[in-house]
């Protein structure tokens, strides 16, 4: 066949190395006929080059000036010819001012990383030791990956939002105790392993924490009293926002880091599981005018990051640096990485961590209309993926139910954290908001619907759910930084005594302030979201700010899982109720106009089954949802829900369901095992006009199923 | 890397030496043509491979569906145990059907195709 293209040939030789013009679209390394294409921006810039290396080598195998002709506008492209990729590395090293105080800060003695790289070399083995003899050493290098995966026709699973039972967790910490069983603990592939787990427990989602590539040696040490290493577990802190982490690849030091992660996501689909990711786009891994030069920073600082008037980095993140995500360039960026995870590597949605930095201007002010959560929010690629904000950030930009949302936004819903947490421990003052929180706060999203509330109790940050039972106080002293880290308000309980016990009353207490949590979680409208190993009762030891460890501290130990296979059996029982009641899951509030005949009606009754006390003091809820009916004929589902958390027991009046049939249990968790929780099937009925609950539970009832 | 090629009964059996990787792959392909070309089943030996990389995962699945499309058979003989590993990773080991050794190759392709 005679070659389509004209334009498939070099123009200029160097080194051995012939190339010609490339194409300024798409940015990054890009494969082509004969070879590949590199483009690459830079507004400030007087010169460029492409660096190449075979993987490993210090020395590069060229370096190519990019002509001046070779420039369009900002953007330097070049096209070079029979290259072997496999072991191909690649940088730029840029030529251009270094005047702080303006903005710029070049340096040609450095190599910089591609902001477009789709894989990144360096710490392709989780925690292998590098080499820190060259501190000036190009060390996060570019690589150019083969993107013909067989997806065998998967693509995102599109499930509706408020389907979604969502599950954290860390891709390494959920396997790499050897307890995990797997093949490859800690990896990509350790987490497909686990993934008939994942299916048992009934789950549909699972959010990762961090996989763009980060350094787990950044800002690494050792405890000052322990020795033990402590560096960036958690990967806060992105170096390329196209790159997976490779060191979560058991294949990352062959460089099939991508294909092992496709491969992953192939089989969560394939499970009916979605993947949502967990991204940081509020700064970088460069840090503030003392950190690294690694790309951003050395090919246009002022575009990059948010600068002062004097050319210091502003700190919105808590972190050094604030990436500028409505400068027009990097919102591009943003969007690009985004198109790129979902089309590429077919991600469900994304959560974006400390996301009001994303509606800030490039002076810190935030913006009533911020042009990047718009265009995320209409964007014709990512129209079906989730988008998920963690509606604040750490410059005091606090945006719980205010986020800028486009009709498209959910939020991480903190108020039900904290008025949960609170309501759990029998603290009075909260039952009004908890009304709100059980419906899908309509108080905050009014008119978004109960799909904007992603449900938690607990996060990677802060307490495990265990621990919120265990400890009043944060006991971050493994982290070496004297316990000053991590929250102080914690609306935590410890039962009796602080840590651990061998105190039945205690451990019995805990058991079913636990229960009540995952209870509150799964029976609420909105989207639940449990932690990895908070189904079986997962601690760090009462260290509720894990991000450095890792360790049997932030690792889950599924060793427990058997041990606390009461509390398991209970979650899975809750997930799978959730999942055979659909008015929990409406998209619409309860007692919405219009809506559903799947919609839910609330009628808050009370203790005497007529009408609720809201009294300040009462830490007594009860409630009774309805749904208003399939078709002509067929009753919907009648459910009652009593939350009594106070120490005492507790009788409620019961009104009989309006469908018929009586009453039956379908949780009770003032029972042990065997009677906290059954299918719907097997509900026992409720026998008399009322129903005694035990101290500090959570009860619920069904109409009409059950023996 | 080398590959050997001879005929046994009906079957080109391939045996592959060295290691299959970006700079090798294509030397592999090259020699495997022929046989992709033809008209019988095919056993590619990989019993003295000690690495296959991505591209050279690549290469074998090409070369597998090659053959499919002409209703013919291919199998892997002799995929060590850290390859296969590899192979289970990154999904293409689902791909492929594996058999212990040539002979055994042999004897799976004289049976009808399930």
């Amino acid at each position: 066949m005679m070659e389509a293209r004209i334009d498939v040939y070099a123009t200029h030789e160097f080194g051995g190395y012939r190339f010609r013009h490339g194409k300024v679209l798409p940015f990054g390394a890009t494969l082509v006929d004969g070879g590949v294409n590199f483009s690459v921006f830079s507004s400030a810039a007087t010169s460029c080059a492409l660096v190449l290396f075979e993987k490993g080598s210090g020395e590069p195998l060229v370096e190519l000036d990019v002509p001046p002709e070779f420039r369009i506008g900002d953007v330097y492209s070049i096209m070079v010819f029979d290259l072997e990729i496999e072991d191909l590395e690649y940088g730029f090293r840029f030529d251009g001012p270094f005047e702080p105080h303006r903005g710029p800060r070049f340096d040609r003695n450095r190599i910089v990383a591609d902001p477009y790289a789709r894989a990144m070399g360096g710490r392709d083995t989780w925690r292998s030791e590098p080499d820190w003899s060259n501190g000036d050493a190009y060390v996060h290098r570019s690589r150019v990956v083969l993107d013909d995966f067989d997806w065998e026709g998967d693509r995102p699973l599109e499930l509706r939002t408020t389907d979604l039972i969502v599950y954290e967790l860390h891709v390494r910490g959920f396997t790499a105790d050897p307890s995990s069983g797997v093949s490859a603990p800690g990896t990509y592939a350790g987490l497909r392993e686990k993934i008939p787990y994942l299916k048992a427990l009934g789950i549909n989602c699972v959010e990762l924490l961090p996989i763009f590539e980060f350094d787990e040696w950044e800002n690494s040490r050792s405890h000052p009293a322990t020795g033990e290493w402590l560096g960036n577990y958690w990967g806060y802190s992105t170096l390329g926002f196209f790159a997976p982490k490779a060191g979560y690849a058991a294949t990352g030091s062959l460089a099939m880091d991508v294909d092992e992660l496709k491969t992953l996501i192939k089989e969560l689909h394939a499970n009916g599981i979605e993947i949502i990711l967990d991204v940081v786009f509020n700064h970088t891994a460069e840090g503030d005018h003392r950190g690294p030069t690694i790309s951003f920073r050395g090919i246009d600082n002022a575009t990059y990051y948010m600068l002062t008037p004097e050319g210091w980095y502003y700190n919105f993140s808590g972190c050094g640096n604030t990436f500028n995500c409505n400068n027009p360039v990097v919102r591009g960026l943003v969007v690009d990485c985004l198109r790129y995870w979902a089309s590429e590597y077919h991600i469900d949605g994304f959560r974006f961590d400390l996301a009001s930095i994303l509606g800030r201007d490039p002076h810190g002010a935030p913006l009533a209309n911020p042009p990047l959560l718009e265009s995320l929010a209409y964007d014709p690629i990512l129209s079906k993926c989730k988008l998920i904000a963690e509606a604040w950030d750490a410059g005091g930009l606090y945006q719980v139910g205010s986020f800028p949302a486009y009709g498209r936004w959910a939020e991480w819903n903190g108020k039900f954290r904290d008025n949960v947490r609170r309501f759990l421990k029998g603290e009075p003052g909260v039952i009004g908001d908890m009304a709100a929180r059980v419906q899908g706060s309509p108080d905050l999203y009014a008119d978004r619907g109960p799909g904007t509330s992603i449900n938690f109790i607990t996060a990677h940050d802060g307490f495990t759910l265990a621990d919120l039972f265990a400890y009043n106080e944060k006991h971050n002293d493994a982290n070496g930084e004297d316990n000053r880290d991590g929250s102080n308000d914690n609306d935590s309980w410890n039962c009796g005594t602080e840590g651990s016990t061998d105190d039945p009353g205690i451990l019995a207490l805990r058991l079913r302030l636990t229960k009540n949590a995952i209870a509150m979680l799964m029976f609420s409208q909105g989207i639940p979201m449990l932690v990895m190993g908070d189904e079986f009762g997962r601690t760090q030891n009462g260290n509720n700010n894990g991000y450095c460890h890792d360790s049997e501290l932030s690792w889950v130990n599924w060793a427990l899982a058997e041990k606390n296979a009461e509390l398991l059996n209970f979650t899975r029982g809750c997930v799978a109720l959730r999942q055979a009641v659909p008015m929990l899951r409406s998209p619409h509030f309860p007692n919405a106009l219009g809506g559903d005949d799947r919609d839910a009606d609330i009628d808050f009754v009370g203790t005497s089954g007529t009408g609720q006390d809201w009294a300040g003091w009462n830490t007594v809820l009860a409630y009774r949802l309805t749904e208003r009916g399939r078709e002509e004929g067929v009753p919907g589902d009648e459910m009652m829900v009593m939350f009594n958390m106070h120490w005492g027991d507790q009788y409620f009046g019961l009104q009989p369901p309006a469908g018929g049939g009586g009453w039956h249990v379908l949780v009770n968790t003032a029972m042990p095992a065997g009677g906290d929780v059954f299918r719907r099937l097997d509900a026992p009925a409720v026998e008399g006009p009322s129903f005694l609950a035990g101290p500090r539970s959570v009860v619920v009832l069904i109409a009409g199923f059950g023996s | 890397m080398s590959v050997t090629i001879e005929q046994v009964a009906a079957v080109d059996v391939a045996r592959v030496t060295g290691s299959i990787d970006g700079k090798t792959a294509p030397g592999v392909g090259t020699a495997l043509q022929p046989l992709l070309d033809g008209t019988r089943n095919i056993v590619i030996d990989l019993s003295d491979v000690d690495y296959v990389s991505s591209a050279g995962l690549r290469l074998l699945l090409v070369a597998y569906r090659k053959v499919q499309a002409t209703s013919r058979r291919i199998v892997l003989a002799g995929v060590s145990v850290n390859i296969m590993q590899v192979m289970s990773h990154t999904g293409f080991l689902p791909f492929f059907v594996l058999v212990p050794d040539a002979a055994a190759a042999l004897i799976a392709l004289a049976e009808a195709p399930s």
